[in-house]
């Protein structure tokens, strides 16, 4: 994977393009685990849901930044 | 239902405390992998410029190029209007014949004085005769001077390439009067490319001289190869500009964040991939890797 | 009675420790709130400045916008302010892209999308109406400040929609790990407060039999907590493990108890009318019919409810219902032989309010058991397939004179910087839509003005000692800023708990924000600084201004308003489709009427009255409903003409109503429903039973019409 990608002519960190699929992914996987009740098996929900957001983002990343 | 058992308790701190660590794992590897690897978005390919000015001033009457056409060393770029100069040259010719005629009188004139005794030619007429003949020599070489000045001008009044390279941004036309030194065309050497790395200072200690680099263009699926060739030595303070008399003019605000200064790194290119026109002036980013030979 | 409780246990103990269960119950929300909107504060500052942003304060600004003790809350007000400053950002590249060099088209264009966004502020609700505020000044922000170079557009677009999503992510991410405080937790507890307040209201025949109490706040809350519990519910399908069923399961307790406070109302006004004529007969018979329910309801323990106990008050209600059922026909032939038929009518009336009573409040349990089970175990008892629509109604009228109001100050403010070519007066323009945006839903929008406006003195004040002594004076770099920086944003944090200071906080943010040094470098002019604050505070005065004009909304006005919308909307039951759910007729109606309430300058008396007429629609609405429906499945022999007529007559009264219209209709309906009642009683279980409703429902519908005074017909002038 590029560190850049260009975009409708402009040039951004593909970070940035990750950062907002991940977003994505995110509110969805939020949703099925409220459904499925995971967040009942966890401690402090809003340190979970947000750490299982950065870890959705820094994987994504590190395969870019190997 | 589990709410109460300690079990599922500690099962709850086990789940988060696992997820929140390899969340702060993987953060802290991604801030290392960011930050702390040498690359930059900031790199521009660059080249040497020659720009071309011709030696004599006048008319163009031909343009020989095409703009972006690749010329070799020496190859005609455009004329300048040749006529002027010939005239120049046959007047010089005139000239140099007329002194040359001029010294041929005196030198005679000389050896005869020279040959007579001294009661017909006085010591001080044969003297003067000599000197004559000596001064027409002299003026008779500044002629001829004369002369292949203005054969080299009229031999300069078609510009040529010096270097092998691409004519660029053409916009010298026939019938444009250029002077004598005013640059009218540049040429982009062929073979000289290199790029330019701005790296944050904090990132030079990473890159050492001979260091491979890869360079991937905007917008391209082209990698270019290179290596560190030089680390400039000195950027501009852009706190401290000088006044009129010299004296230092310091920034009296200063950024509440400091941001790090970014510092060229030449990088000599290797290899240019198949079907990839290099041009001066291409963004790109450059990521620096260790060479094989330092790595241990 | 749960804080009787607390206090019992507690007076037991030590007194510190009381104090200190007071302490961490009060003080320690508040603090840990401060401490949190601080940290969220810093941080968006910290990484504005070192992403280079060129407005840091944008980013800081929206973490004190958004920051809400719940982080439902946080998450729903986020939501509407990225939508916002996406279509902001969106419509001023427009806008500049089509008609920089334009400017008559130009200014037509801003003050369209200014009065757009104005009116579609007040049409909706929650946050949806900060999303639109936003989209309004966000053009300003962006548009104004470049319009002599349109080129910067672009990047300045660029940039305040990253600071805003800086200042987003800081506040949600703090607000979600540090402390968390659900709204869930909260709505589940005002749920248990307003189960517990039914039941015993319910279990006391005295509340039920009583007049009406022209003080009872219990009154004037009746619309406003359905519509704010809704308001709650919606937000807090932002948060972490609210699942959808729990939110379900809120929806239809929510939707239960429109209903079981508008039977419980009704009831009340029929009785009312009763007892003003003093027919005790009438009286003791429906009092013996709510005996069941008391006696039911009275054995309950005072004390939070189990399970456990709440089947077995299922359990009890339904055996009542029987009691009941069997007590209303013996009491139905003893009253025949009464002639007159108005206290027949009155009967049947109370009597099939009860009924309804009784099987609503037996709905409203059984949800709110499914819910205690679905929160415990995770396994509801009940399954909620159907859906409830909240509905909500918005007056015209009133969004059209909000926008005609966005724009007009938007013109005014304009004409205002052309005639004087004053470079800082797009700061006026901008305060000045901004008051016209944001104040526009509230009840008193003056006061709010006033106390934008002081809340921006003081924090021009605050600023200035700041940006002239204590950023040169003490500090070096990002650190020291922000630790002389974290008091003013704790205060900020510790005024945004305060609903008396909603509208001061705001002003002093907006403000302060504005003037405070946060730049990423250290760049203040003191002719700067009081330019831009003079227009400013010129701004919010032409806000007030547009205020103190556009504001003909006066009490009678409102209800002439009120009148006119309910009449059609009764109207429009009577001859439209027939798919309308009970529920949005409820919820419809309570919006209205609490919107009213707030926009239209009530005073207490006036705004009872409207709450009866609200009542009234309710009943003859819905059981208009009920007749049309039941007709189409009557055999056609039983369908006769009059009832017909009678439908139409009511029509035509609420067209058109008028005192000799009134007569007329009563007597059409007195005339149907004798008419009715001596036709021969079908022996078919199912025909028998809808004849029945069709009595019943006309009988209800004459009640209430008889009861209602001022109802269609405003005979009384209640605004002096």
């Amino acid at each position: 994977m590029p560190l850049d990608i260009t975009l409708f002519g402009i040039q951004m960190p593909t970070l940035l393009p990750i950062f907002v699929i991940s977003a994505v992914v995110q509110i969805l996987l939020d949703r099925v685990m409220s459904d499925a009740g995971i967040y009942n098996h966890v401690w402090h929900p809003g340190l979970f849901r947000t750490a299982v957001f950065v870890c959705l983002f820094t994987i994504v990343c590190l395969l870019i930044y190997h | 239902m589990y709410k109460n058992s300690k079990l599922s308790k500690l099962l709850r701190f086990a789940i988060t405390f696992l997820v929140v660590s390899l969340a702060i794992f993987l953060g802290l590897m991604l801030w290392d992998n960011y930050m702390n690897s040498a690359w930059t978005r900031d790199g521009r390919v660059r080249a040497d410029v020659v720009m071309v000015a011709p030696d004599v001033g006048g008319l163009v009457s031909r343009v020989a190029v095409v703009d972006n056409q690749y010329v070799k060393k020496g190859e005609l770029l455009y004329q300048i209007d040749e006529v002027r100069f010939h005239h120049a040259l046959h007047e010089a010719q005139a000239i140099a014949q007329t002194r040359k005629a001029e010294y041929e009188m005196k030198k005679r004139q000389s050896a005869r004085r020279n040959a007579a005794d001294d009661e017909i030619v006085s010591a001080e007429n044969r003297e003067d005769a000599l000197y004559n003949a000596q001064i027409a020599h002299a003026r008779y070489e500044e002629a001829m001077t004369q002369v292949e000045t203005e054969e080299l001008n009229c031999e300069r009044s078609s510009v040529r390439a010096p270097t092998d390279g691409w004519v660029s941004n053409l916009l010298l036309r026939k019938g444009d009067f250029v002077q004598a030194g005013e640059k009218r065309m540049a040429i982009i050497t062929s073979g000289s490319f290199w790029v330019y790395g701005y790296f944050e200072e904090h990132k030079l200690s990473l890159i050492h001289i001979g260091d491979q680099a890869e360079m991937k263009m905007l917008g391209t699926k082209y990698t270019v190869k290179g290596h560190v060739e030089s680390i400039a030595r000195g950027i501009a303070d852009r706190d401290n500009v000088t006044d009129g008399r010299l004296l230092a003019n310091v920034n009296p605000i200063f950024t509440w964040v400091r941001l790090a200064q970014r510092i060229p790194v030449r990088i000599h290119i290797d290899k240019v991939p198949k079907g990839m026109a290099l041009s001066a002036g291409m963004t790109c980013s450059v990521s620096i890797k260790e060479s094989p030979a330092k790595r241990r | 009675m749960q804080a009787a409780n607390v206090i019992l246990t507690s007076i037991k103990t030590f007194p510190w420790q009381r104090t200190l269960s007071e302490w961490l119950s009060i003080d320690a929300p508040i603090l840990i709130y401060m401490a949190k909107a601080t940290i969220a504060a810093l941080l968006a500052l910290w990484i504005a400045m070192t992403l280079n942003m060129p407005d840091p304060r944008t980013a800081i600004f929206t973490v004190f916008i958004v920051m809400q003790p719940q982080s439902g809350l946080v998450f729903s007000k986020s939501y509407y302010r990225v939508l916002g400053t996406i279509a902001g950002v969106g419509i001023s590249l427009l806008l500049m892209g089509m008609f920089a060099q334009d400017p008559m088209w130009f200014i037509a264009f801003f003050a369209l999308w200014i009065g757009l966004t104005t009116a579609a502020g007040f049409k909706y609700r929650n946050f949806q109406f900060y999303g639109f505020v936003l989209a309004g000044y966000t053009l300003c922000i962006v548009a104004l400040p470049v319009i002599e170079t349109p080129l910067e557009v672009f990047d300045i677009a660029v940039s305040r929609f990253s600071e805003v999503i800086i200042g987003i992510m800081c506040a949600t991410v703090v607000s979600d790990v540090l402390f968390p405080r659900r709204l869930l937790d909260s709505l589940i507890s005002s749920e248990q407060e307003r189960f517990l307040n039914i039941l015993s209201t319910l279990s006391d025949p005295k509340s039920v039999f009583a007049v009406f109490d022209e003080t009872n706040p219990a009154v004037t809350r009746f619309s406003s907590g359905v519509v704010g519990l809704n308001a709650v519910r919606i937000n807090s399908s932002f948060e972490s493990g609210s699942d959808q069923k729990e939110r379900q399961h809120y929806e239809h307790l929510n939707h239960d108890y429109m209903n079981l406070s508008t039977t419980f109302h009704s009831l009340k006004s029929i009785i009312a009318a009763i007892k003003d004529r003093e027919n005790s007969e009438v009286l003791c018979a429906l009092e013996r019919l709510y005996d069941p329910i008391a006696s039911v309801l009275t054995t309950l323990p005072d004390t939070l409810l189990t399970p456990k106990d709440l089947e077995n008050l299922i359990r009890e209600l339904l055996e009542a219902k029987k009691t009941i059922q069997v007590e209303l026909e013996l009491e139905h032939k003893r009253l025949y032989v009464l002639t007159h038929s108005e206290e027949e009518d009155e009967y049947i009336s109370a009597a099939y309010l009860i009924t309804r009573l009784l099987n609503e409040l037996h709905n409203h349990c059984a949800t709110y058991l499914s819910l205690l089970k679905h929160r415990i175990s995770g396994n509801a008892s009940r399954q909620l397939s159907r859906v409830v629509q909240f509905s909500t109604h918005t007056d015209n009228v009133l969004v059209g004179l909000a926008a005609l109001r966005g724009s007009g100050v938007l013109l005014l403010t304009m004409l205002f910087w052309i005639l004087t070519g004053w470079p800082y007066a797009t700061l006026t323009i901008t305060m000045a839509v901004v008051i016209g945006l944001l104040l526009g839903t509230m009840p008193s929008p003056l006061d709010g003005v006033k106390d934008f406006f002081k809340g921006s003195v003081v924090a021009i004040i605050i600023a200035a000692l700041y940006d002239f002594y204590l950023i040169p004076a003490y500090t070096s770099d990002l650190l020291t800023l922000g630790l002389l920086l974290s008091p003013t944003l704790a205060f900020i944090g510790w005024m945004t708990t305060k609903p008396k200071l909603a509208i001061f906080s705001f002003g002093f943010v907006f403000m302060f924000m504005s003037q405070c040094a946060l730049d990423p470098y250290y760049k203040i002019e003191p002719t700067k600084f009081l330019e831009s604050s003079l227009a400013a505070l010129i701004g919010i005065l032409f806000g007030g201004l547009a205020y103190l004009l556009v504001n003909f909304w006066s009490c009678s006005l409102t209800q002439q308003r009120v009148a006119k919308i309910l009449r059609r909307q009764i109207v429009s039951l009577c001859k439209g489709a027939l798919n309308v759910e009970r529920s949005a007729l409820e919820s419809t109606g309570r919006d209205l009427v609490q919107q009213f309430s707030t926009q239209g300058r009530l005073n207490m008396r006036s705004s009872r009255l409207v709450f009866e007429w609200l009542l009234s629609t309710l009943e003859i609405g819905r059981a208009i409903l009920t007749i049309r429906r039941t007709l189409q499945r009557i055999y056609l022999r039983y369908h006769t003409k009059s009832i017909d007529i009678a439908l139409e007559s009511i029509k035509d009264y609420f067209e058109t109503p008028s005192l000799s219209q009134r007569e007329q209709l009563l007597n059409t309906l007195k005339n149907t429903l004798q008419e009715l009642r001596l036709t021969q009683m079908p022996s078919e279980k199912a025909q028998f039973k809808r004849l029945q409703t069709l009595i019943v429902e006309l009988a209800l519908i004459r009640t209430v019409l008889l009861n209602s005074q001022t109802f269609p017909v405003v005979t009384e002038d209640s605004c002096h």
